[in-house]
């Protein structure tokens, strides 16, 4: 007798399963079809490629100081130069990359777990729940941009929880927002009447059966978000705020050269070229996703 | 209608106000361990090298020896008086030092603006005209790439070029536009393209996509068909109807350019309140550090209001809810 509901489970879970990676080839497709959005995932895949496999790609110690080789221009040794106290640039930028994403994925994750549900919560119950959300968020709209992130880091102080509380809220609203809309336009529809209907639980149609369906523009915003979070990490580094040397860290390297400018301007160059090829990685792949998400795609 | 509207958004502005003013007040708070010793300069390692009554004076100044809510509530009263406390450093009223300040980082974020309408409108209106030229892929490889790009990083790099490289333009200092004028445009030159880019590259890109829309609508086949000079239809039909949204996006992105001018001022040493903010920090000098803080987040959230107000003024029908 217990074998049927079992077997039943993992009937139902290999079909969702199923229909989740057919819903994703199809995205794929959509996607492939949109070569700037492909260029920004191959973007994206060299750059958590680097940062996974750092210390087998790289030349030489991260760390290591050689102050007879200092502000080196490119060339077999160091193939992109060195920096002011003579350590490899190509070996710092790769472990740069695990930096940025450490950082990135630790803010992005907090933005999104306290976004998510507040959107979710003002959406569903709307009334004071909705108008005391809404006005937090509008107080954390308040502050421009990168200030908040500087103000909470001079108060925080440095370091990676920092950091990620930092870039972390300044993202919240925004989720909050974008799932907020979605909710309002979700509840009234018939399936969530339904499952009102059947008596369940408001926590199982919030997360359950109105999330999912929010799922395309967090899915946009959250790759918008990592390009948010590597230029505000890169930002607050390059400000003296971020990690302390010696981190790897691509802000931080620009910021220890920019005195070299003249000297060595390549010491200069590729850190910043790397900030920003990154940041045009996710960019891309946020645009293609809200190409693919939006319906008339589907119907071209 | 209008003032009623007005009143209903100062209205609104209330209690976002009190938690900005919060979030300010508890930047101090949330420093880890004692906020006193930390404004002493005390190295935890190194250990004491202050006196009692130093201690006693900097906490008494600050109002640390008393509950947080009172704090608050009396912090708060001082700044609506305009009373920001003293700089820990220079010892002077912050609200002056602010005041000192404040008109650079202004100058700087109306000149990024005039660069963003210099570049981005014209950009976009080209880019639509000659779609899928070169031309179009030039001004959208503008669009993608300054968004891109960090600024700091754009800022060194046009330092080293045009200061350093070719010697036409100063990397650093600041000039009063109202006393030397010339010389206040060759110094803010380079901060205003920097401070401007990622704001006009994203305009750019809507300025684009509505001249593609307004081209494509009856109205400029018919302006065309009876006729008129292309460049007529152009600037005197499709861009003016372009205007009405790009003024929107123009107004949401103005403030904006007050958070990117912490960087700017920094790279290029422009004495305005973003880099006094990082002087602050710096210094560990939190009265100045508020002050910034909050002088910043006014201006932002009242240029939002004044635009707010602006477009319902401009057009009645538009809905704020």
């Amino acid at each position: 007798m217990e074998a049927i509901p079992s077997q039943a489970s993992g009937t139902l879970w290999s079909f969702r399963l199923a229909n989740g990676v057919a819903r994703f080839t199809a995205g794929f497709k959509v996607i492939a079809r949109n070569r700037l959005a492909l260029v920004g995932l191959g973007l994206i895949i060299v750059g958590i490629f680097c940062a996974l496999f750092a210390p087998f790609l790289v030349t030489h110690d991260p760390y290591e100081i050689n102050i007879a080789e200092r502000l080196q221009s490119p060339s077999f040794a160091h193939w992109l130069g060195t920096d002011f106290m003579g350590r490899d640039t190509y070996t710092r930028m790769i472990f740069g990359a695990r930096t940025a994403f450490q950082v990135a994925i630790g803010a992005v994750v907090l933005g999104a777990m306290f976004g998510i549900p507040i959107g979710l919560l003002s959406g569903y119950f709307g009334r004071w729940v909705d108008m005391a959300f809404m006005r937090v968020m509008d107080s954390i709209l308040a502050f421009p941009g990168r200030l908040l992130a500087i103000a909470l880091v001079a108060s925080l102080g440095g370091g990676l929880f920092s950091l990620y509380v930092a870039i972390g809220v300044n993202s919240i609203p925004s989720y909050a927002r974008i799932v907020r809309g979605a909710v309002l336009s979700q509840k009234e529809r018939e399936y969530v009447e339904a499952a009102r209907m059947t008596g369940e639980a408001d926590t199982f149609i919030m997360f359950r059966h109105i999330l999912p369906n929010c799922m395309a523009p967090i899915l946009v915003r959250l790759s918008l978000d990592f390009a948010n979070a590597i230029l505000t990490e890169s930002s607050l580094s390059f400000l003296g705020l971020g990690f302390p040397p010696p981190t790897p860290s691509w802000g931080l390297m620009l910021k220890e050269v920019s005195p070299f400018l003249e000297l060595q301007p390549w010491a200069a160059f590729f850190p910043g070229l790397t900030i920003s090829l990154m940041i045009l990685g996710f960019n891309l792949l946020g645009d293609g996703m809200r190409d693919v998400f939006d319906p008339r795609q589907y119907q071209r | 209608m209008l003032g009623r509207y007005i009143i209903q958004r100062l209205l609104q502005l209330i209690p976002v106000l009190i938690l900005v003013s919060l979030i300010v007040f508890l930047i101090v708070h949330m420093i880890p361990g004692d906020p006193v010793l930390v404004m002493l300069g005390v190295d935890p390692e190194v250990g004491a090298s202050y006196s009692e009554e130093q201690y006693r004076e900097l906490q008494h100044m600050l109002g640390f020896d008393r509950p947080v809510y009172i704090q608050y509530i009396r912090w708060l009263g001082r700044v609506l008086e305009g009373d920001l406390g003293l700089s820990l450093q220079s010892r002077r009223p912050v609200v002056n030092i602010l005041m000192e300040r404040y008109p650079a980082t202004i100058y700087l974020a109306i000149s990024a603006f005039i660069t963003v309408i210099l570049i981005a409108l014209p950009a976009g209106i080209i880019a639509a005209v000659k779609q899928n030229t070169v031309t179009d892929y030039s001004a959208m490889g503008y669009a993608m790439w300054g968004q891109a790009i960090p600024n700091f990083w754009l800022g060194l790099m046009l330092i080293l070029l045009f200061s350093l490289k070719l010697g036409l333009l100063p990397s650093i200092g600041y000039a009063s536009p109202l006393e030397y004028p010339f010389r206040f445009l060759q110094h803010v030159f380079l901060p205003a393209i920097v401070l401007g880019t990622s704001m006009s590259a994203s305009v750019t890109r809507y300025m684009r996509a509505e001249m593609l829309e307004q081209l494509s609508q009856d109205y400029v086949r018919t302006a065309r068909a009876k006729g008129l000079p292309p460049r007529l239809v152009i600037v005197k039909h499709a861009a003016k109807n372009s205007m009405i949204s790009i003024v929107t996006v123009l107004g949401l992105d103005i403030a904006r350019l007050l958070g990117g001018s912490t960087i700017v001022e920094t790279v290029f040493t422009w004495p305005g309140v973003a880099s006094l903010l990082l002087e602050g920090i710096y210094a560990r000098d939190y009265p100045i550090v508020q002050g910034a803080v909050l002088i910043i987040a006014l201006t932002y959230v009242m240029i939002n209001l004044i635009v707010d107000i602006l477009y319902k003024w401009l057009d009645p029908r538009i809905k704020f809810d």
